[in-house]
């Protein structure tokens, strides 16, 4: 991908290494520009001895290191991981990162972050058999917050083939032999930033935090969950952003809110111009959804999201009239908002679902395809309509992802590849998001102890806006 | 139908009453005690007319011709006595009563009573009224009429207790005085045995076939000998004893359930079934192969009107110059047994609108359980006296319970639109508890008696491959509005094997200084050493097709199962469940007792230490991977009687009794579930409590009876469940102890009989409270949604305020007619404690009646009799007692409580031949 030298909000960030190509200017007195020093905390972990245990300082950058067993921040103590380490997996246990004070993994656009396994490799094949994708089968464990977890800082980092079954489990929260989360936490307080990061594979949810602060920004998520999961499954004591995040071939939603699990605060959480490809097509029980999701007492809002060829619009779970016999049960729907959401849809199945029938989504005006453009005068969200006319219409003209789609079934599309997802100039995408809500300032803008900035809501749709401000990925 | 049968029945037992001619009437009774002679026989000299003394002692000879007669009356252990009367007219009725000398035989007088009478009701009267402490006898006389054919059943008709029901309706643990199954314990012939429950002390009752018992008693107050870790009560099962005679008595019994002649009975065979897992057999690291699970258990077959069979023999005698004495017990009882359920889910969390913790339904379920049960009991006693001084005995016991359960679940009955899903379970279950006691009786000096035990027990429960399987459509409208339903697709199949024991040896002794003919001192010990082990497994298989397809239904055989990913192949053998537990008690005590006239004083103090330790699944980075904690009890109790008359005694008493916690409860290994993570806490203290005691009793003949009593319980760190905040905002559902609990209530019991008819019955109010945190969800002033903790203050778990029992009864001797109708009363208790305030699932008064009765063959040794149980089918219906807006749905017929689950039993009916010698 093309380095842009947008100096502007994204200063400083910059990587060091840039300042030393600006030439000096011509005059008497040197002008001296020397990189800074990487951001080191505590000694430098050596590369010798697998890790494993207690560990607190630095991760070098450039250096690889391999687990040899869970991996444990005490409360109080500091990792840091410098651009361009790789952590390497044995890939035959379930090893975690146990976080009860704090991690930060700062890779960095040249040199993200790798935590891997060498001995599998990506087999990105379109309509290939997932029951024998090395994606879906969880190698490594995952990464947890404790309960004291205090900074969950995660940049320009691959985060690939977790998610495995545990054994005996290092996490209190989870159960030993259960199915791990590639990412997790349990403490409303802490902070966790992911950004410009890449999610790929795991057997459940890539990620379900139980609390914390959030801003989750400009990342790739592909192939997460095997029959069923979530790009990021959010239950009680959760507040924060989801936006301008890429998520292809979810088992079933992109981002999904939940108020169960017991912890305040309720959950509340803004999800706004992501893009969502064919997601909603693994899931092996039916109808949970297959883009965004609201339920169980969950708040929020929903915004300038483009959705193509998701197996459900957006679903918000409302009190209905009559008892439906889900499972599922109402969001706090007095405290959702939304609109301006996207939808690009190729079936007529599929048509039929962009407001998931038996649902309380609420269609808004400025929803694209126009809800008076095909839903009937009286429509009631969640009453069937016919979507016929809505089927192949308002193509958002991506800049290489074939529409129609022309695999053989929706969900064979799992993976980003040489597709490209940013906007063609004439999309009907731009020009048509909202912008007047006000993203949730819930964690520190930091280099390193936080997020590189809170990025407002784009007047257009989905997670690459022509202005460049969204996911660079 | 058979309510009309019962009419009848009692019809013709009333129409047995009519005479209108010369007849002879009297009682008969001891000449000391003047106790009514129950089954004396008075015989007309040279005619074929005759009596037997009816229940109060009376006796009539109808039908009398003018003459003169010669009488003869005679009861066993009793000089016979002899008479002359003469009837001058025929309408003459003749007034005479008898009163007969016991027959002077040195015999110890224990041990006659216990011989000759252990299972009749006099004993069971008589041990009431000579008890040290408080208790109720059940005799095996009164079983024998019952209805119930466990020990779990028969509980319910003992005053101050209930129980609580497994999901074929049957008795399951004993709830005493309110007191919930924890606070109570269960032994037999006096020796406490394990439980096969995998994580609690208590013992499922339904285990004990009922036919082996010489009577059933529940003590409510502990004396220092007794171990003293019980608060509510200690249930103790004596065995039948060895006789001095020969006897032999079987029964064989067959029956149905009215519920499988409405449905089929849906069972399945476990003939391929392997018990051990794969992960047993080859190693933790051997990866399972889909062929090494058997589908057998999915394959349920019908069957139309399944009969129940149930055989019991026991036989005994004193060999070898008297001195080897035996007896055998053995029960089989093979029996199907089911229930229809109707089930509302509600959602583990409430909703808070539009008031905080309102209840959601989340589904409706119909349940329909098929349960074949094997129960097997044996009980072989075996007693030498080397001579009057010296005695030892060996007892032994072994029971099993099997349960195959096939659990048929059709979810959400009333789906407009969503998924249906079809679940079937199979468990089969295997319940073992054995029992060796040696144990001896010597009579050290003349007054000094020294007796002891050594006990081998094990309690064992295993479940070889508990298997669950799903279909599941979903039901979406079609754009005419009308349903449209999917393909039905076959979910994951799981496989889980489990298995536990408990491994128990015990060591008792008893000194006995009998100081004085009025004071006594005993002193006295035991140690015990267990060891438990848990054994859990579980598997999945998967049912996607490569591709990821889902598959679609057509039969288990066709079905096509995988590992994946992989790496569900492998056991998940450090699953949280596998715990190890070990536990040493030691204690000794000091009683004395001493009778001043009327006054009987018993007092004393026990010491109990406790060494309770487990090895868990956590991880060694985690605090408490490995526990051990250790107390000690001081226990001291005193018990006073004072015999108001030969026949009255008034008694007060107090003892301190303790609870520990279960094995598993003190484990931190957490359960993480949706709506709260669960989790065991090892900082769980055990439970004290002061109880006192006040008794008025009166026995104004043999077998009647009139108790009054009230009892009060002060109870220090009750166990219950609620929310301990561990992190910020975390919280975790745990064990925990609320500060003090109070519980007191009254109860009364009586017997009387009017010739051959009789009423007996019980009834206990209790009142206990206890407060405890709990959540709340709803909104706050700014109106987000928050979890918030509360208290409530409620009944303990189990308790209801009234629970009673009535009972008509008709015994001719004469006819050899025996017959009961039995009413059982439990009012309405929580039968599940919520998390949520307020949300607690009460189970609402229920209603048994049941009838039996039994007739014997003029003089031949057999008998014949029928039982007939839950007459009035009346459901078990629990509710959470919070407005209902859900009237569209069935069952949901009140505004003002939820209705969540509603059992059907219905009757069932037995009919069985007795021989006894």
């Amino acid at each position: 991908m093309k380095i842009k030298f947008k100096l502007n909000l994204w200063a400083t960030i910059v990587v060091a290494g840039l300042a030393s190509m600006l030439v000096a200017c011509d005059t008497s007195t040197e002008e001296v520009v020397v990189s800074a020093p990487l951001f080191k905390v505590g000694q430098a972990v050596s590369t010798k001895t697998p890790l494993s245990g207690s560990i607190k300082g630095t991760l070098l950058s450039d250096s690889t290191y391999k687990v040899g067993g869970d991996v444990f921040i005490n409360e109080g103590d500091t990792l840091v991981i410098q651009p361009g380490a790789k952590i390497h997996f044995p890939g035959d246990k379930p090893y975690c990162f146990v976080v009860k004070g704090s991690l930060l993994s700062l890779g960095t656009e040249a040199k993200p972050v790798y935590f891997t396994v060498p001995s599998v490799a990506k087999t990105d094949i379109l309509g290939a058999d997932p029951t024998t994708d090395p994606a879906y089968k969880g190698f490594w464990g995952g990464i947890y917050g404790e309960t004291t977890f205090k900074n969950i800082i995660i940049k320009w980092t691959h985060l690939e083939f977790g998610g495995g079954k545990l054994g005996t489990s290092p996490v209190s929260y989870m159960a030993n032999g259960a199915t791990s989360y590639v990412l997790s936490t349990k403490n409303p307080d802490g902070i966790l930033v992911l950004e410009d990061s890449w999610m790929y594979g795991c057997i459940d949810d890539p990620f379900r935090p139980f609390g914390c602060k959030f801003n989750v920004m400009r990342n790739t998520f592909e192939k997460g969950g095997f029959t069923g999961g979530e790009s990021m499954n959010i239950k009680s004591g959760n507040v924060g952003i989801f936006a301008y995040n890429l998520i292809v071939g979810s088992a079933t939603n992109g981002p999904k809110a939940s108020n169960n699990g017991g912890v305040n605060p309720q959950t509340n959480v803004q999800f706004y111009n992501n893009t969502i490809i064919a997601s909603g097509f693994r899931r092996s029980s039916a109808g949970r959804g297959g883009s965004i999701n609201f339920e169980e007492g969950s708040r929020g809002v929903y915004y300038n999201n483009l959705m193509v060829n998701c197996k459900y619009g957006p679903r918000i779970v409302g009190a209905t009239a009559n008892y439906n016999g889900n499972a599922l049960v109402v969001a706090d729907t007095a405290n959702i908002k939304g609109g301006y959401n996207y939808c690009y849809v190729d079936s007529l199945k599929i048509a039929n679902e962009i407001y998931p029938t038996g649902f309380a989504t609420k269609p808004s005006v400025n929803d694209i395809p126009a809800p008076n453009s095909f839903l009937p005068a009286t429509y009631k969200p969640g009453a069937v309509y016919d979507g016929s006319a809505i089927v192949g219409k308002n193509n958002p003209m991506f800049v290489n992802f074939p529409l129609p789609q022309t695999t053989k079934k929706m969900g064979d599309v799992s993976f980003v590849g040489s597709f490209n997802f940013r906007l063609q100039a004439t999309s009907p995408a731009i020009g048509k998001g909202y912008t007047g809500f006000t993203p949730l300032n819930v964690v520190p803008v930091s280099a390193t102890f936080g997020s590189s900035a809170i990025t407002p809501p784009n007047k257009d749709i989905g997670a690459y806006p022509s202005d460049g401000t969204g996911n660079k990925h | 139908m058979s309510r009309k049968y019962i009419f009848l029945l009692l019809l013709s037992f009333l129409l047995s009453f009519n005479a209108f001619s010369a007849s002879f009437k009297g009682k008969i009774k001891d000449a000391k005690t003047n106790e009514p002679l129950v089954g004396a026989t008075i015989l007309l000299k040279n005619t074929k007319m005759g009596s037997i003394a009816a229940l109060d002692g009376s006796f009539e000879i109808k039908n009398l011709a003018v003459g003169s007669y010669e009488v003869v009356i005679q009861y066993i252990g009793y000089e016979p006595k002899s008479a002359k009367i003469e009837v001058k007219t025929a309408t003459q009725i003749l007034l005479s009563d008898f009163l007969l000398n016991e027959q002077v035989s040195q015999l110890a007088e224990t041990i006659v009573s216990a011989k000759a009478n252990g299972e009749n009701d006099e004993y069971a009267r008589k041990t009431e009224q000579k008890s040290d402490n408080v208790l109720n006898v059940i005799s095996a006389k009164t079983i024998q009429l019952l209805p119930d054919i466990t020990v779990g059943n028969i509980l319910q008709r003992v005053s101050g207790v209930s129980v609580v029901r497994n999901s074929t309706g049957d008795g399951q643990y004993a709830v005493i005085r309110g007191m919930d199954k924890r606070y109570n314990y269960t032994s037999i012939n006096g020796v406490k045995i394990p439980s096969p429950d995998n994580k609690n002390r208590y013992v499922p009752m339904d285990i004990f076939p009922a036919d082996l018992l010489e009577r059933l008693e529940v003590v409510k107050a502990l004396t220092p000998n007794m171990e003293g870790d019980a608060i509510g009560g200690a249930m103790n099962m004596v065995m039948k004893s060895v006789p001095d005679y020969l006897i032999l008595s079987a029964t064989a019994t067959t029956g149905y359930s009215q519920l499988f002649s409405n449905q089929p009975f849906a069972g399945f065979r476990t003939k391929d079934i392997q018990f051990k897992s794969p992960s047993e057999i080859h190693g933790n690291l051997y990866a399972a192969k889909t062929t090494d699970f058997s589908i057998k258990n999915l394959q349920y077959k019908n069957v139309a009107l399944p009969i129940n069979s149930l055989l019991s023999l026991s036989v005994g005698n004193r060999i070898f110059n008297h001195k080897l004495g035996f007896l055998l017990g053995g029960s089989y009882q093979h029996t199907y047994r089911g229930s229809n359920s109707s089930f509302f889910n509600l959602n583990g969390q409430p909703s808070p609108d539009p008031l905080p913790n309102s209840p959601l339904i989340e589904s409706v379920q119909k349940r329909i359980y098929s349960n074949e049960q094997a129960r097997l009991g044996l009980n072989l006693k075996l007693d030498y006296a080397f001579n009057s001084r010296n005695r030892i005995s060996l007892y032994n016991l072994f029971m099993q319970l099997d349960d195959w359960q096939h659990r048929h679940v059709l979810s959400n009955q009333l789906t407009l639109f969503g998924d249906v899903g079809n679940n079937d379970r199979s468990v089969f279950r295997r319940q073992n508890i054995y029992n060796s006691t040696l144990q001896g009786e010597h009579t050290l000096a003349k007054k000094l008696k020294f007796n002891w035990s050594t006990v081998y027990s094990l309690a064992k429960s295993q479940t070889p491959d508990w298997t669950d399987q799903s279909v599941t459509s979903r039901t979406s409208q079609g754009l005419d509005g009308k349903p449209i339903e999917s393909a039905r697709y076959i979910d994951n199949v799981s496989h889980i094997w489990t298995h536990n024991e408990d491994r128990d040896l015990t060591g008792y002794i008893h000194l006995i200084y009998s100081y004085s003919p009025t004071i006594e001192f005993s002193s006295g010990g035991m140690y015990r050493d267990k060891d438990r082990s848990n054994f859990y497994n579980n598997y999945s298989l998967a049912t996607v097709l490569p591709g990821g397809e889902r598959q679609i239904f057509t039969s288990i055989e066709q079905t096509k199962f995988t590992f994946r990913p992989e790496s569900f192949a492998y056991a998940d053998s450090t699953n949280a469940n596998n715990y190890t537990a070990k536990e040493k008690i030691g204690a000794g005590y000091l009683q004395a007792k001493v009778n001043i006239s009327d006054w009987q004083i018993l007092g004393g103090v026990r010491v109990e230490t406790t060494n309770q330790s487990y090895v868990s699944q956590l991880p060694v980075t985690a605090t408490g991977k490995t526990g051990k904690i250790s107390y000690m009890d001081i226990l001291p109790s005193l018990h006073i009687k004072y015999k108001l008359s030969e026949r009255e005694n008034v008694r007060i008493s107090y003892f301190k009794g303790i609870t520990r916690p279960g094995y598993f409860e003190i484990v931190p290994a957490t359960f993480p579930g949706e709506y709260f993570n669960e989790s065991g806490n090892y900082k769980l203290k055990h439970t004290q409590a002061d109880n006192i005691d006040l008794r008025y009793e009166f026995f104004p003949r043999g077998n009647e009876q009139l108790l009054l009593g009230a009892f009060l319980k002060n109870i220090k760190n009750p166990i219950e469940f609620g929310f301990s905040e561990f992190g910020n905002s975390n919280f975790v559902y745990t064990p925990l102890n609320f500060g003090t609990a109070k519980n007191y209530g009254a109860e009364i019991v009586f017997t009387k009989y009017l010739k051959n008819w009789g009423v007996s019955g019980n009834y206990t109010y209790t009142h206990s409270r206890i407060t405890t945190t709990k959540r709340i969800y709803g909104r706050d002033t700014n109106g987000s949604i928050v979890n918030s903790l509360g208290t409530q203050t409620r009944p303990l778990q189990g308790q209801s305020d009234h629970i009673g029992n009535l009972s008509l009864i008709y015994k001719n001797s004469q006819i050899g007619l025996d017959a009961q109708l039995s009413w059982v009363y439990t009012g309405k208790r929580i039968n599940i404690v919520s998390p949520y305030k307020d949300l607690d699932y009460w189970q609402r008064g229920t209603s048994q009646v049941d009838f039996s009765t039994e007739k014997k063959f003029g003089k031949t040794h057999f008998s014949a009799f029928a039982k007939l149980t839950n007459l009035l089918n009346n459901p078990i219906i629990v509710e959470v007692l919070k407005p209902n807006t859900n009237q569209n749905l069935p069952d949901q017929t009140r505004t003002d409580r939820i209705l969540v689950q509603k059992d059907i039993l219905q009757q069932s009916y037995s009919f069985g031949i007795r021989y006894k010698h």
